[in-house]
C-alpha cells in the first residue's frame, strides 16, 4: 500500500479551505441572532423597552426571558443530592437583576447579523446599578453585597472533606508547618473559532436539528430536551468541524438553548455565532483559584501531612455542567505526584459579578500541579535542600499498583522516580545546570524547571455533572461494497479522530483506513456517547470501536464458516480477506454477500453491523463514606524540563529550550499525539506568560479583544522536545488518555524555572501569572531595582537577542 | 506640561472624540461592542479637494486610509461614522520623494513600503524602524503613514517616531493648507488639533545633515504588538565627531507622544560612554510621571522607559558613528 | 448614500460584480455571497488572521477591508492558492505548502489553516528559501491555538529546503 502523501484524512479538506465549522452551515433565509448584553457587572432591571428594536425593518423578533417564560423551563446543576450546595434555577435570558457585564438579556432575532445588530441598538435597558464584586475578598467581606438576595452569602458551596489525619500533624506542634498562599489567575481557553448554534425546527414532524460547536452533543441534546420539553427522540444535535474547543466549549450555554427555542418559535433556521467580544467578555473563563496550603513536614523535607483551602473565583455559577467542578478536580488532585495520605481540604465556589468560570484544558489540574510544585520547591528552599532531592523523596513509590490516592484515585501509571530519571537524563539536567552556573556568572537570570504529573484522564463525570456516565458507544458497520463506516460518539475538535479511529477499525478488520469513514459528534449516529473531553477519546471512543469492530469481525468469520461449512475456528480474517484452508474470500466479497446475498449463510443473521457500549467498569458516580472516588478509568503521567531565561529589568520570560516525556499508554499515531503535547505547552506557556483576564474595579471587562489578551504566536513558542512511554493500561487497546497532559505540565515548569532563576535573588513565585509586569513588580518588591550601569554597558556591549 | 494621567488602556474603553477630522460625531457611551459596523456612506476621493469637500460637508465623515487601525473600531460600532471617504484612490498622495529641501511622505504611503524605503531610511531612520514595527505585515500592508499619526494612539509607534525626527505635518482644509509640528497636531489620547473638514496628507522630515542615526526600541508582551512603551531617538554626530542632537521621544507613558528631555545631556559628547547613558536613563525616570492603569503600574512603565532610552540612544548613536 | 451598490472584482481569477452596502466587509462578502468560506472571522478586528487573503497579491485581513474599496481589484482565497481542476485527474490539486502543512503536522482543528496556507505561500513566493527566524516572523500574525506551531514552521521550511535541493540539482545539471 503506498505511502499517503497527507498524513491525515481531515486534512485535505481543512487545507483547502473546504472545513465545515458551524458558521460555514449558514444558509440563505437562516435568521440571525444578536443578543443585547448587560453593559453593568451588577444592576436591578427596571424595564427593557424593545418597541423601536421591534420595528426595525428585517426584525423577525425580539426576546426578552419574559417572553420565554412557560415555554423553556430554567436550568440547573442537577446535583440536589450535594450537599451545601445552593440550589440555583436560572434563565436563558436575565430575570430581574444581571450578575455579570454581558449576561444576555435581550435577543433579537432579524435577516442578517448587521441589521440584528442595529437593531439591538435601539433596545433601552433601564438598569439600577448595584455594587459590583470582582473578587473573591469582596464577595466574602463582612457587609459585602448579596449577588443573591436569597442567600446569606456569596458562597455557591463549601465543601470540607478530610483524609487520614491532617489536623493532627498540622496543630499538633510535633512537626514543622510551612504556610503559604498560592494564587492563580484568570484565563480564558479562547479556541480560535468561538462558539455557535444553529437550529432547524420542521413544524410537520417536530424534529428540531441543532448544530452546535459543542464537545458532547448528546449531553447537551439531553439538557436542550429537559429545557424544551420536548422528547429527545425529536431533537438531533450535530457537531460540525469545530474550530478548537479546549473544554471551552464543553458546557450547555444559555444560548445554544436559546438558538434552539427560538428556531422552534419561528420556524426558520436560526443562528448564533458568537464573535469575539462576546467569547472574552461574556463566554467561559478559567482557573482562578487561591490556595492556602500548610504543609507539615520532618526536617529532611518528608512531606507529612497537608491541608488547604481552596477558593475558587466563581464569577456567575450560572453555569451547566457546574462552573465549579474544576475546583473540585484542583481539590482532588492537589497531592499530585506526592505520597501525601494525611490531607484536607476545604473547596469554597465564590459567586462574583463576572462571566462564568467552567473548564479549560487539564480542568483544575494545571492549578493542582502549579500549587503543589510551588510548595516543594519553597519547602526545600526553606531547608535548604536541593528541590529535586525533596521531590524524590515525596514522590509516590515505584512498585505498588495501583497507588491509591488520599482521595481515592486509583493511580495504574508506570513507576514516577523511573520517568523522572528517564526526563532529566533525556533532557541533558546535569549539563543544563553546568551551563546555568556559566551563565549566571555571566550575569543572567537563567532557570530550570522540573516538574511532573499524574492525569485523571477517561473520567466518569457523573459526580461532577449530576448525570451522564463515562461510557461510549460506537457501531461499526461494512457496507456491502467493503467500505466501512465506524460511527462513534466522541467528537474531533483538532485531535485527528478521522485518521485515529479509522486505523484502529482498519488493523481490526484487517482493510485499509482508507476505506473506513469515521463519522462522530452526531445524535442520529450513536444511541448515545459522552462527547470529547478531559482525554477520554483513545480509551473510550477507540475502546468502544475496537469492541465493535471486534464483533464485526466475529459474525464476517461466522458468516464465511456458515458459506463454507466450515467451524468458526478454522476461518481467520487476515489481509483483508476471509481464509480457511485454500479458500480465499475477499473481505468486499463477504460483505456484499452478507448483506445483499445473506441466503449464502442462512443459520446466520444477515449484515455486518454492531454496536458496542464500552464501559470499564473501575470508576465510581458517587465518592463513597469516606469521600473517596475513583473517577478516572486510567491515568497518564508525565515530567517535563524548562530552562527560562528572566530578564530583570522588564521581566520577561523566554522560555528557551523545554523537553516533555510523557505516557499516554499504547500510541495509536505518534505525530498526533506529539502535536497535541506542542499544541499544549503552548497553552500552557501562555495561561503563565502572555494571558490574562482583568476586570475594572466597576466590574466591566477590560479583556475585550485579542489585542487585549495576547495569545503565543510563532515568536513566543519554543520547539518541545517531545519523549514517548508506552506502559500499556489494562483498558482495551491499552491507552491511557492523552490530550491535557502539557496543558497541565508546562504552568508548573515554567513556574519551577523562573524560580529557580530567580533563587539568587531570594524571589520566590507564589502565582501562575507571570507576565512582565508581574515579574517585574515581584523583583522591585524583592529589592531588585534597574542596575542602570549594567544597563547601560550592556547596551555598548553586544545587544542581546530579542531584546526588543 | 508632563505627562497628564489619563486611562491609555484600552482605547475602547474611554474612546473620546477621536477625530481625523474635526467635528462632532456619536460616540458609543456602552462598552459593549458589536461585530458588524453600523451603516455609513461612502465616497472615494479622486483627489484632494474633492476629499475635502466631502469631509467638511458631513459632521459625521471620516478619512479612510488604509483602516487598519480604524476599521477594527467601526466594525464594533465604537465609532460610527456616517460617511466613510475612502483616500485609497488619490494619485500620488503615497508619494516618497525629496521635494523643496525636505523628505516628503504622502499620507497614504503604505508602511510596509516605508520600513524599508531608501529614502525614509536615509532621512528618518527612526521612522522606517518604527514602521516596521507595527505588525504583523498583513496590516503593514495596508496601514499608512498618515492613517497612523491621525489616528493619535498613545502607544503607537509612528506619532513617536515622526516626533523625533522632527517631522511637519501638511494638512489641508477647505480653508486651505497649513502645517505644523507633531506635537500640535496630536494633542491627547486619539485627539488631534484637525478641524472639521481637515485632511493630514503628507508628513515632512528634514533631511540628514551631519551624520544621521535614528532607531526605535519598544516592549510589547508579545513581539509586533503595539507597545506598552516605545521610544524614538534621533543622533546627530558632527564633522568633528561631536553629538551635535539627540532626541528621544516615549510612546505609551502618557496621552500622547512624550519627548524626553534628558538625551540633550549628551550634547557635545565625543563618544557615547555607560557612565552617560547611565546618568540620562536615570534623569528619564526623574523627569516622568507616568500613567498608571490595568496594564502597567506608572513604576513599570517609567522602568520601561529608561530601559529602551538607553537602548535605542545606543541604536541610534551607534548608526550615526558609522554612517 | 447607504444603499447597496454595484461592485466589480476578480476573486479567484473570475469576474464577480456584487451589489451590496458600504459595511460589508471583503470577508462577509467571500463567505455569505460567494460561498468561499475558507476565510473564517477569527476575530473580527484583525489581530487574528484567521480571514487572510491576499489583494492584489498583497496579503491583507478580509476583516479589515470594505469590499467597496476594491473596485478593479483582484483578490485571492485559499480556495484559488491553486487553479481549480489542475489536479492530475482533473480534481484539484495541492500546493506544496499544503502537502507539507499536512505531512509535518502543521494542522489540528483548521481553523487557522487557510490564513497559514495563504501567508506560507505568499512568503514561499516572495522569499523561496527563508530561514527559520523569517518563518516565523512572517507567520506570528497567523494566531493557532492548537498546534504550538512546530509543525507549521517545520512545513514552511521543508517546502524552502525541497526548493534548494531542486535548485541545487538543476544548477547541478547544468
Amino acid at each position: 500500500m503506498a505511502e499517503p502523501a497527507l498524513h491525515r484524512k481531515e486534512d485535505r479538506r481543512l487545507l483547502t479551505g473546504r472545513g465545515r465549522y458551524l458558521a460555514d452551515l449558514v444558509r440563505p433565509g437562516t435568521a440571525h441572532v444578536a443578543l443585547l448584553r448587560s453593559p453593568l457587572a451588577h444592576a436591578r432591571i427596571r424595564a427593557i423597552d424593545v418597541a423601536a428594536a421591534a420595528a426595525h425593518p428585517g426584525v423577525l423578533a425580539v426576546v426578552t426571558q419574559a417572553d420565554l417564560e412557560g415555554h423553556v423551563q430554567r436550568l440547573h446543576h442537577h446535583l440536589p443530592m450535594l450537599p451545601g450546595l445552593r440550589q440555583l434555577h436560572w434563565p436563558l435570558l436575565a430575570d430581574g437583576k444581571v450578575r455579570f457585564a454581558g449576561e444576555p438579556v435581550v435577543a433579537v432575532v432579524a435577516t442578517s447579523r448587521a441589521v440584528a445588530e442595529d437593531a439591538a441598538d435601539l433596545v433601552r435597558l433601564d438598569l439600577e446599578p448595584l455594587p459590583p464584586l470582582t473578587s473573591i475578598d469582596e464577595a466574602l467581606a463582612d457587609g459585602a453585597p448579596l449577588v443573591y438576595d436569597d442567600w446569606t452569602d456569596n458562597v455557591l458551596l463549601r465543601l470540607e472533606v478530610a483524609h487520614g489525619d491532617a489536623a493532627s500533624a498540622i496543630d499538633g506542634g510535633t512537626h514543622p508547618v510551612l504556610r503559604r498562599r498560592i494564587v492563580h489567575h484568570r484565563v480564558t481557553g479562547a479556541p480560535l473559532e468561538g462558539h455557535g448554534a444553529l437550529a432547524d425546527h420542521d413544524p410537520g414532524t417536530g424534529r428540531l436539528t441543532l448544530h452546535a460547536s459543542s464537545q458532547s452533543p448528546h449531553f447537551l441534546r439531553t439538557v436542550v430536551a429537559e429545557a424544551l420539553g420536548m422528547p429527545e427522540s425529536r431533537l438531533r444535535v450535530v457537531a460540525p468541524d469545530i474550530g478548537g474547543a479546549f473544554g471551552n466549549k464543553g458546557h450547555y450555554l444559555r444560548e445554544e438553548i436559546l438558538i434552539a427555542a427560538l428556531a422552534r418559535r419561528l420556524d426558520r433556521p436560526v443562528v448564533w455565532s458568537q464573535d469575539r467580544i462576546e467569547g472574552m467578555t461574556a463566554g467561559i473563563h478559567s482557573r482562578q483559584q487561591v490556595h492556602d496550603i500548610e504543609i507539615a513536614h520532618r526536617p529532611d523535607g518528608r512531606i507529612v501531612a497537608m491541608r488547604a483551602h481552596l477558593r475558587a473565583d466563581l464569577g456567575s455559577a450560572e453555569l451547566y455542567a457546574l462552573g465549579m467542578a474544576p475546583a473540585f478536580a484542583t481539590a482532588g488532585t492537589l497531592p499530585s505526584v506526592y505520597d501525601i495520605q494525611d490531607y484536607a481540604f476545604v473547596v469554597e465556589g465564590v459567586v462574583t459579578n463576572k462571566a462564568p468560570s467552567g473548564g479549560y484544558r487539564g480542568y483544575g489540574q494545571p492549578q493542582a500541579v502549579l500549587s503543589m510544585e510551588r510548595i516543594v520547591d519553597l519547602l526545600a528552599d526553606q531547608l535548604g535542600l536541593d528541590p529535586m532531592f525533596v521531590r524524590r523523596a515525596n514522590l509516590i513509590p515505584d512498585g505498588v499498583r495501583p497507588y491509591v490516592t488520599a482521595g481515592g484515585s486509583r493511580l495504574d501509571v508506570g513507576p514516577l522516580s523511573e520517568q523522572l530519571d528517564e526526563l532529566l537524563a533525556a533532557g541533558g539536567y546535569d549539563e543544563l545546570r553546568k551551563r546555568q552556573a556559566a551563565e549566571r556568572a555571566a550575569g543572567r537570570l537563567v532557570g530550570i524547571g522540573v516538574g511532573q504529573m499524574v492525569e485523571t484522564t477517561a473520567a466518569n463525570p457523573h459526580a461532577l455533572a449530576g448525570q451522564f456516565g463515562g461510557y461510549e458507544m460506537a457501531t461499526v458497520t461494512v457496507h456491502p461494497d467493503g467500505h466501512v463506516s465506524a460511527m462513534v460518539g466522541t467528537t474531533s475538535h483538532g485531535q485527528g479522530h478521522e485518521t485515529v479511529y479509522a486505523k484502529l477499525v482498519a488493523d481490526t478488520l484487517t482493510v485499509s483506513p482508507d476505506v473506513v469513514d469515521v463519522r462522530e459528534g452526531d445524535t442520529d449516529a450513536v444511541a448515545y456517547g459522552a462527547g470529547t473531553w478531559g482525554s477520554r477519546s483513545a480509551v473510550m471512543g477507540g475502546g468502544a470501536l475496537l469492541l465493535a469492530a471486534e464483533r464485526v469481525r466475529a459474525k464476517m468469520i461466522a458468516f464465511a464458516a456458515d458459506m463454507l461449512h466450515q467451524p468458526a475456528e478454522a476461518v481467520t480474517l487476515s489481509d483483508g480477506a476471509l481464509r480457511a484452508g485454500d479458500v480465499v474470500l475477499p473481505l468486499s466479497m463477504v460483505a456484499n454477500l452478507a448483506t445483499l446475498h445473506a441466503f449464502a449463510a442462512p443459520s446466520v443473521e444477515p449484515g455486518l453491523s454492531a454496536s458496542a457500549v464500552f464501559e470499564p467498569g473501575n470508576t465510581q458516580a458517587f465518592p463513597d463514606e469516606q469521600g473517596k472516588l475513583n473517577m478516572a478509568a486510567t491515568h497518564s503521567s508525565g515530567a517535563g524540563l524548562a530552562l527560562v531565561e528572566v530578564d530583570a529589568a522588564t521581566g520577561r520570560v523566554r522560555v528557551r529550550e523545554a523537553t516533555i516525556l510523557h505516557d499516554c499508554g499504547r500510541i495509536i499515531d505518534r505525530i498526533i499525539v506529539e502535536g497535541q503535547i506542542q499544541g499544549g505547552f503552548a497553552q500552557g506557556l501562555g495561561a503563565v506568560l502572555l494571558e490574562a483576564v482583568e476586570y475594572g474595579p466597576d466590574g466591566a471587562p477590560l479583556v475585550r479583544t485579542l489585542q487585549d489578551y495576547p495569545m503565543p504566536t510563532t515568536r513566543e513558542v519554543p520547539v518541545v522536545r517531545v519523549l514517548h512511554q508506552e506502559t500499556p493500561s489494562e483498558l482495551p487497546g491499552g491507552f491511557r488518555g492523552m490530550g491535557e497532559s502539557a496543558a497541565i505540565l508546562a504552568p508548573a515548569m515554567i513556574a519551577n524555572a523562573v524560580h529557580d532563576a530567580l533563587r539568587p535573588l531570594g524571589v520566590p513565585i507564589a502565582q501562575s501569572d507571570l507576565r512582565p509586569p508581574a515579574v517585574r513588580d515581584l523583583l522591585r518588591a524583592g529589592g531588585v531595582g534597574l542596575d542602570l550601569d549594567a544597563l547601560a554597558q550592556g547596551a555598548l556591549a553586544e545587544l542581546p537577542d530579542g531584546r526588543t | 506640561m508632563l505627562g497628564a494621567p489619563c486611562r491609555i488602556h484600552n482605547p475602547l474603553f474611554n474612546y473620546a472624540a477621536s477625530r481625523i477630522v474635526g467635528g462632532p460625531e456619536r460616540v458609543d457611551q456602552r462598552w459593549q461592542r458589536f461585530v458588524k459596523p453600523a451603516a455609513f456612506d461612502y465616497v472615494a476621493a479622486s483627489d484632494v479637494p474633492a476629499a475635502v469637500r466631502a469631509l467638511a460637508a458631513s459632521p459625521g465623515a471620516r478619512a479612510l486610509a488604509g483602516g487598519q487601525a480604524l476599521l477594527p473600531l467601526v466594525n464594533q460600532r465604537a465609532v460610527r461614522p456616517t460617511l466613510l471617504v475612502d483616500l485609497g484612490r488619490i494619485d500620488g498622495l503615497d508619494r516618497v520623494e525629496i521635494r523643496g529641501g525636505t523628505l516628503h511622505v504622502g499620507a497614504t504611503a503604505r508602511l510596509r513600503a516605508l520600513q524599508a524605503h531608501p529614502l525614509l531610511r536615509t532621512h528618518a531612520p527612526a521612522v522606517a524602524e518604527a514602521a516596521g514595527l507595527v505588525g504583523p505585515v498583513h496590516v503593514r500592508n495596508r496601514a499608512t503613514l498618515g492613517g497612523s499619526l491621525a489616528h493619535a494612539d498613545p502607544a503607537a509607534e509612528v506619532p513617536a517616531a515622526l516626533l523625533a525626527a522632527r517631522a511637519m505635518v501638511r494638512i489641508v482644509g477647505s480653508d486651505g493648507e497649513r502645517t505644523c509640528p507633531v506635537d500640535e497636531l496630536v494633542v491627547g489620547a486619539h485627539r488631534t488639533a484637525l478641524g472639521h473638514g481637515e485632511l493630514v496628507v503628507a508628513v515632512e522630515l528634514p533631511l540628514a545633515t551631519d551624520r544621521l542615526g535614528g532607531a526605535f526600541r519598544e516592549f510589547a508582551v508579545r513581539t509586533g504588538d503595539l507597545p506598552l512603551i516605545g521610544v524614538a531617538s534621533q543622533v546627530r554626530i558632527g564633522e568633528d565627531g561631536r553629538c551635535v542632537g539627540a532626541t528621544a521621544v516615549a510612546c505609551g507613558v502618557a496621552d500622547r507622544p512624550r519627548p524626553l528631555a534628558a538625551p540633550q545631556a549628551l550634547h557635545g559628547a565625543a563618544s557615547l560612554s555607560a557612565a552617560a547613558l547611565r546618568d540620562v536613563a536615570a534623569a528619564v525616570g526623574a523627569e516622568l510621571d507616568p500613567v498608571s492603569d490595568a496594564r502597567a503600574s506608572a513604576d513599570y512603565r517609567r522602568e520601561l522607559t529608561q530601559v529602551l532610552t538607553i537602548e535605542a540612544l545606543v541604536g541610534a548613536w551607534r548608526m550615526a558613528a558609522g554612517s | 448614500m447607504t444603499a447597496p451598490r454595484a461592485v466589480q472584482l476578480t476573486v479567484n481569477g473570475r469576474p464577480v460584480e456584487v451589489v451590496l452596502e458600504p459595511r460589508e466587509l471583503l470577508v462577509d462578502t467571500l463567505r455569505d455571497r460567494l460561498g468561499l468560506t475558507g476565510a473564517h472571522v477569527g476575530c473580527g478586528h484583525g489581530s487574528c488572521g484567521a480571514c487572510a487573503v491576499l489583494v492584489d497579491g498583497v496579503g491583507a485581513r478580509a476583516c479589515l477591508v470594505l469590499t467597496v474599496q476594491l473596485e478593479g481589484a483582484q483578490v485571492t482565497t485559499v480556495e484559488g492558492v491553486l487553479p481549480a481542476g489542475s489536479g492530475p485527474d482533473g480534481g484539484d490539486d495541492l500546493h506544496p505548502v499544503q502537502v507539507a502543512l499536512s505531512r509535518c503536522h502543521g494542522l489540528q482543528c483548521g481553523f487557522c489553516t487557510p490564513g497559514v496556507v495563504l501567508t506560507a505561500a505568499e512568503l514561499l513566493a516572495e522569499q523561496p528559501c527563508p530561514d527559520e527566524r523569517t518563518v516565523r516572523e512572517r507567520l506570528a500574525g497567523q494566531l493557532c491555538r492548537c498546534t504550538g506551531y512546530a509543525g507549521m514552521v517545520e512545513a514552511v521550511l521543508a517546502v524552502a529546503a525541497e526548493t534548494a535541493g531542486s535548485d541545487r540539482e538543476r544548477a547541478g545539471d547544468g
